[in-house]
This record gives C-alpha cells, structure tokens and sequence, in this order.
C-alpha cells in the first residue's frame, strides 16, 4: 500500500515538472511570437522606385514656355527658392501632388493589402562648420506604419549640402 | 535470505529502469521542442534568402534599361530611363523574334499617369498602358521600376513618366 502511494507521488512530481516546463515554454512562445522583432530592410525595389519616380516630368514649369521641371529639379526648386510654377501652384505644391500621385497608383497599403502603410519623407542636409543641419522639405503618409518596413534613400545634389528622399514601406 | 536479496536487486533494478523512463522521456520532450524552435528559425531564414534573391534579380532586370533596345540615349545621366518610343518600334519587328533567349514574357507597363486603353497599338500610342513585346505561356515573372521617356511634341520637350519593365522567365510557371 505505501510502495503503491509512493509510486503515485513520484508520478505526480514528474507531470508536475512537465506541466510546469509546458506552461514556461508557452509562455516564451507566444511572448516572441506576439511581439515579432522590428524588421528595417534595405528594398531595392524601393530604390528603383525613388530613382525612377525623380525623372517623373510634373506639371510646374517655371514661366511660360518654359520647360517643364522633373521631380527632382521641382523638389530642388522647392528647398532653394520655394518659386511658384507658371500655372500658379507653388513648387512644392506641386511636387507634392505629383509624388502623391505616383504613391497611389504605384503602392496598394491598407488592412487588407501587404504593405500597411508608407512614409516618404525629403530633407535637405548640409554640413555647415562640422555640424549637420538638417530642414524638412517634403512628408506623406499613408495607412500605418510600424517598426517593421522596407526602406531605401535616394540623393539629390542641391549645393552645398543635398536632399534626401526616404522611403518606408510599411509591413 | 536467498530470496529476499533477490527481490531486492529487481527493486534496484526497477529503479533504474524507472529513471531512465523519465530521462529518456525528458530528452525526447526538449528534443521536439528544439526541434519546433530550429524549424521556425529556419523558416524565416528561408524567408530572407528568398528575398534577397528576389531583390537580386529584380536588380537584374532593371538592367534591361541600359541596353541599347531600351536605353534613353538624350540623357547621359539616366540610368532608368527607357526610351518608349523606340521599344514601340520593336514591338512587330520579326528580326526582334527570338532574340531575347529563355524570356517568355517582356513588356512595359506605364504606373503613372494610366490611361483607359491597355495594350499600345499604333491607334492608341502614347495614350496607353502596355506595350507588349514577347508573350508566350508559361513563365514566373519579374518587374522593376524605370522612367519611360520619349520626346511630347505637345509641350516640345522630353517628358518621362513612372513605368516598369516585366520579364517572364521560362521553365517556372506562376508569376511572382
């Protein structure tokens, strides 16, 4: 009888360990999986998007009869003398809306799409006597955006310093 | 006196087995739960990996641009720049036929502004979407971003516009 509860109790603190590893490792499991580690990817789909979207001719040309500027040469115009184009809308203005065309009929982002969301921002940053200073040009945003994206930059020379235009495409 | 030691060796060796029962059954237990964790691990690897050749051969095919079918020649500093008019050219040229080896599917698509008629026809260039230059069943696709260009006699100047050039490869079926 005392050999048969003995038996019993060992059985008991072996389900007893089991449980409890079961439950320790559930625990640690569903803690990692809930909370998946921030993914920043370097896209080089992204790239060619930045590259190819800044030879996109827009709408603004600065006078009458004048040529019309590329995105890149708009955005510059924007940061440096901020210059209304011949049909009125302001450089940036204008650059904005053309950049967010491309955006929309380029990138789907919702709930129900693979990329949730993005961000394109454009700063201009010039490194004056050892110290870097950097002046927002451009931001647009779309759907949500986490800590887990595909990104990439493109440079455009804008003497002294340079504009930088990044992209994020939200997961 | 006989008979009591030997019931007490098969006690022991009851004990013995019983431990062995339980480490062996512990190694078995945290064997699968390593088991689980490596094949989680390694799916994601494989996830990258797939993505890194994916990326690499997007890279690849954004260079079809530069080549001298495709390339926009009036800017020297262009290297995604696609000269739209000249790949309309090819589009029913028969010495073109066959020239692009092992491709099943090559075409441009323009993103940005879209327009109602898809594929271009000598009726519908430039005011189309599509331009269309091999197209054979069976193929896994690729595409990367370009600028098409060509010179607009409306504003007398060269105008691009967001596009992208689609490579079909042969022998995998299904499109990326």
């Amino acid at each position: 009888m005392q050999h048969k509860r003995r038996a019993q109790e060992e059985i008991v603190g072996f389900v007893l360990i089991v449980v409890l590893v079961v439950i320790v490792l559930v625990i640690f499991l569903g803690i990692s999986l809930r909370n998946p580690k921030p993914q920043q990817r370097e896209s080089e789909i992204i790239y060619q998007f930045l590259e190819s979207s800044m030879e996109q001719t827009t709408n603004c040309s600065l006078s009458e009869g004048a040529s019309y500027l590329p995105l890149d040469d708009a955005l510059r115009e924007c940061h440096e003398t901020g210059s209304s184009c011949a049909d009125g809308m302001s450089s940036c203005d204008s650059s904005e809306d053309t950049l967010k065309k491309i955006l929309n009929n380029s990138f789907a982002v919702g709930p129900a799409y693979p990329y949730k969301g993005y961000d394109i921002s454009a700063v201009y940053v010039v490194n004056a006597s050892g110290q870097q200073q950097v002046e927002p040009v451009l931001n647009i945003t779309a759907g949500n955006c986490s800590n887990s994206y595909s990104g990439n930059s493109y440079w455009i020379p804008s003497f002294p310093g340079s504009i930088i235009v990044s992209a994020k495409l939200c997961g | 006196m006989e008979i009591l030691q030997s019931v007490r060796y098969s006690k022991g060796q009851f004990k013995i087995q019983q431990m062995v029962f339980v480490l062996v059954a512990t190694m078995i237990f945290f064997g699968i739960v390593a088991v689980f964790y490596v094949s989680i691990r390694l799916g994601s690897i494989k996830g990258d990996v797939q993505d890194e050749r994916q990326e690499a051969v997007i890279a690849q095919v954004r260079k079809m641009s530069g080549t001298p079918e495709f390339i926009w020649s009036a800017w020297e500093d262009c290297a995604s720049c696609v000269d739209i008019d000249k790949v309309f050219l090819l589009k029913n040229r028969t010495s073109y036929q066959g020239f692009w080896k092992d491709v099943a599917l090559l075409k441009l698509v323009r993103v940005y502004p879209r327009y109602q008629t898809s594929e271009c026809t000598t009726v519908s260039y430039p005011r189309c979407n599509e331009i269309t230059l091999i197209e054979k069943p069976g193929y896994q696709s690729y595409e990367a971003f370009v600028s098409l260009c060509r010179y607009d006699g409306a504003i007398e100047q060269s105008r691009c516009e967001l596009g992208k050039v689609v490579i079909g490869f042969e022998g995998v079926e299904g499109a990326a």
